[in-house]
């Protein structure tokens, strides 16, 4: 890495302070050339201990301070061979605090240490350069220059804070976004919120940020905090929900949390997509300036909170979805289970059947002198195994008929824009195969239908697939609106090198047939999903081949509530 | 000749027992059916039979299931005959990880007939 690289934004404002004072030394000797030739080799050991201080790149409290003396002495130096006109030096250092205004770590720095820092050496000069009356003359334009620093400083270090909670999110994005780890958000925002040295911000210490959301029933629950919330307790919740109805912002209202009990807080509700959340920020002091706090809240919590609570209702919805998918999954498993056990009831209890046909098979190895015995074994064993065909075949029709009740059968109400977005998803995965869709303005998209919309994708990415294999690359999409009905076409021009034209038109003769036919079940795979899931749907299909043209229409009931 | 057959639904199976007995052994084939891990006192006995026959799943009545029998079993006697009864498929791979050492034994898949039955208590 060259040295170049390793200078930072913060080291330039540095050097460029630093210049500033070298050239501005080099103005007032240009006005007033006394000792020309000292003033420039002074210049030249100031600017070679400043570059020094750079090299080394040390951070440390008392080589910041050694290099601000530096500064101070090479002011004064200047300042005292060149006996300079009291105004130049009071032009001159009362700007000096806005240059370094921030410093080299772009941290903002205190203005009372500031301005100290710069206005004591020269008081200091003041008192032995000229005479000690010229403080007196110095004190109102310091007092003007105050002011105007202690504004600017306010407006820098709340610019500062800001930054450091939108920097909160872009961290937490960057290196730690998984679901269930947003409370570092609120760690970090209590840290970055406490260290903050702005006048106001600090009279708002946090203690802990805790998030709740409210029911659909009114009810307040506990989602996460900035630490661990074992138990809460908010008095009147009823009232708090009727306040933030009508309120930005509720205060000190009182709740109990980790047997800490909450006197100075501030609660406000934020809503996302229907769904409400509370956050209680306790407060470490009271805080009475309304009119400041609603601005803070405003301007820097809400946007803050509501990037938060964007996050977190993402997470809410994952953790539904999530729950979801388990409980399909825990469905399938149960049906994986039902078919385990089928098998191993069938497998013991068809014994008899297949013993019986057994001891048939081997009576001709059965020696004279057992023959009897032998034959009274399978009559024992034919009657076994008539016992056990019939609560065999009931238990079967049993366990079918309640695995049949998967997931696969569940159907729900969709819109067509649902079953649009499925089709484009699926399309979007497919990297050869574009999606044309044909604009049609009279059909309604909020039409409903009943199906499952897991098996209809399911079809679709078959009919994807297949259509992948023999388009060549487009396919055009169009949703026609009739009074019950909708009937979508798939149209793709497909070249066919695989099978022959009759072959072909075989497939598609049964593809078109109702119910499934068992040469389509064993021989094509891809279309027999297909159709399975299509007829599970309630959707008529049909192919027709057109000159070039492969062509699939479903026929699809509209649900009229 | 001697079994000692841990076995729920021993009756479902029976027939087939009784056939080989005849063919193979000329009636002369004995065993013992135990319809749950308790019902054997001293687990030193299964050295007096010759072939020993776990089922893996026995009734919910037994304080042990198949693998547990058979881990005891070889505890005792480590080259103990062990024939596997089973109506799962895929039973080797559980049988891994139940077992605490890989021991010799043979799997007799249900419904049995009387050629795997032959088979089986082969040594």
């Amino acid at each position: 890495m060259s040295y170049l690289t390793k200078i930072s934004f913060t080291n330039i404002t540095s050097i460029i302070y630093r210049i500033c004072i070298i050239i501005y030394s080099l103005f007032l000797v240009y006005n007033l050339p006394i000792n020309f030739i000292y003033n420039i080799i002074l210049a030249l050991v100031y600017l070679y201990i400043s570059y020094l201080f750079i090299k080394f790149n040390n951070k440390s409290k008392w080589i910041s301070r050694t290099r601000l003396l530096t500064d101070f002495i090479y002011m004064f130096l200047v300042i005292y061979i060149n006996n300079l006109e009291p105004n130049y030096l009071l032009y001159f250092y009362l700007l000096i605090p806005f240059i370094n205004l921030l410093n080299h770590s772009s941290k903002v720095l205190n203005p009372l240490i500031s301005i100290v820092n710069v206005t004591l050496p020269f008081s200091f000069l003041a008192y032995y350069v000229y005479s000690i009356d010229y403080i007196k003359l110095y004190f109102l334009p310091l007092l003007v220059i105050s002011i105007l620093y202690f504004l600017a400083y306010s407006k820098i270090s709340i610019i500062s804070y800001s930054n450091s909670l939108n920097s909160i999110f872009q961290t937490f994005y960057r290196d730690k976004f998984t679901t269930k780890s947003t409370h570092h958000i609120l760690k970090k925002l209590i840290f970055e919120h406490n260290k903050s040295e702005n006048i106001f911000v600090n009279r708002l210490k946090i203690n802990n940020v805790i998030i709740f959301k409210v029911s659909k029933r009114g009810n307040i629950k506990l989602l996460l905090g900035s630490d661990f919330i074992s138990y809460y307790l908010i008095d009147d919740p009823q009232i708090l929900l009727d306040k933030l109805s009508t309120n930005l912002y509720i205060k000190n209202h009182q709740f109990i949390y980790n047997l800490t009990s909450s006197k100075t807080n501030i609660f406000i509700n934020i809503t996302v997509s229907n769904n409400s959340y509370i956050l209680a920020i306790d407060l470490k002091q009271t805080f009475s300036y309304n009119f400041i706090l609603d601005i803070y809240i405003s301007k820097f919590l809400l946007p803050f909170f509501n990037k938060l609570i964007d996050v977190i209702d993402y997470e809410y919805s994952l953790g539904l979805e999530r729950k979801r998918q388990i409980i399909e999954i825990s469905k399938d498993l149960q049906l994986t289970q039902g078919i385990i056990n089928s098998v191993h009831y069938l497998n013991n209890k068809l014994n008899p059947v297949v013993t019986y046909f057994d001891l048939k098979k081997n009576q001709k190895f059965v020696s004279e002198e057992f023959r009897e015995d032998y034959d009274k074994l399978i009559l024992a064993s034919e009657k076994k195994a008539s016992r056990i065909i019939v609560p065999v075949i009931q238990k079967m029709r049993r366990m079918l008929s309640t695995h049949s009740k998967n997931s696969l059968y569940d159907t729900e109400i969709i819109s067509f824009k649902r079953l649009f977005s499925i089709i484009r998803d699926v399309f979007n995965e497919e990297e050869y195969l574009s999606l044309i869709v044909e604009e049609n303005p009279t059909f309604n998209f909020d039409d409903k239908l009943l199906c499952n919309s897991e098996t209809l994708s399911y079809a679709i990415e078959e009919i994807i697939i297949n259509l992948s294999k023999y388009s060549d690359g487009k396919c055009v999409v169009n949703f026609a609106q009739y009074e019950d009905f909708a009937i979508v076409t798939f149209t793709n021009r497909f070249h066919n090198k695989q099978k022959s034209s009759s072959e072909l038109a075989e497939i598609i003769k049964l593809f078109n047939k109702d119910g499934i036919n068992e040469i389509l079940r064993k021989n094509n795979h891809g279309l027999r999903i297909i159709k399975e899931y299509f007829t599970l749907n309630n959707i008529s299909h049909n192919i027709l081949i057109e000159d070039e043209y492969f062509i699939l229409k479903l026929k699809i009931k509209k649900h009229i509530i | 000749m001697k079994f000692l057959i841990f076995e729920n639904e021993f009756n479902l199976f029976e027939d087939v027992f009784h056939a080989f007995n005849m063919i193979f052994y000329g009636g002369k084939l004995s065993w013992i059916v135990k319809q749950s891990s308790q019902e054997l006192k001293d687990i030193q006995e299964i050295n007096n039979y010759d072939v020993i026959f776990v089922d893996i799943d026995l009734s919910k009545n037994s304080i042990k299931d198949g693998f547990e029998i058979m881990n005891d079993i070889y505890k005792v006697n480590s080259n103990a005959n062990v024939v596997v009864l089973t109506g799962h498929g895929a039973i080797e791979k559980k049988l891994e990880e139940r077992l605490d050492h890989h021991k010799r034994y043979k799997i007799l898949n249900k419904p049995i007939t009387i050629e795997e039955l032959q088979n089986s208590v082969k040594v």
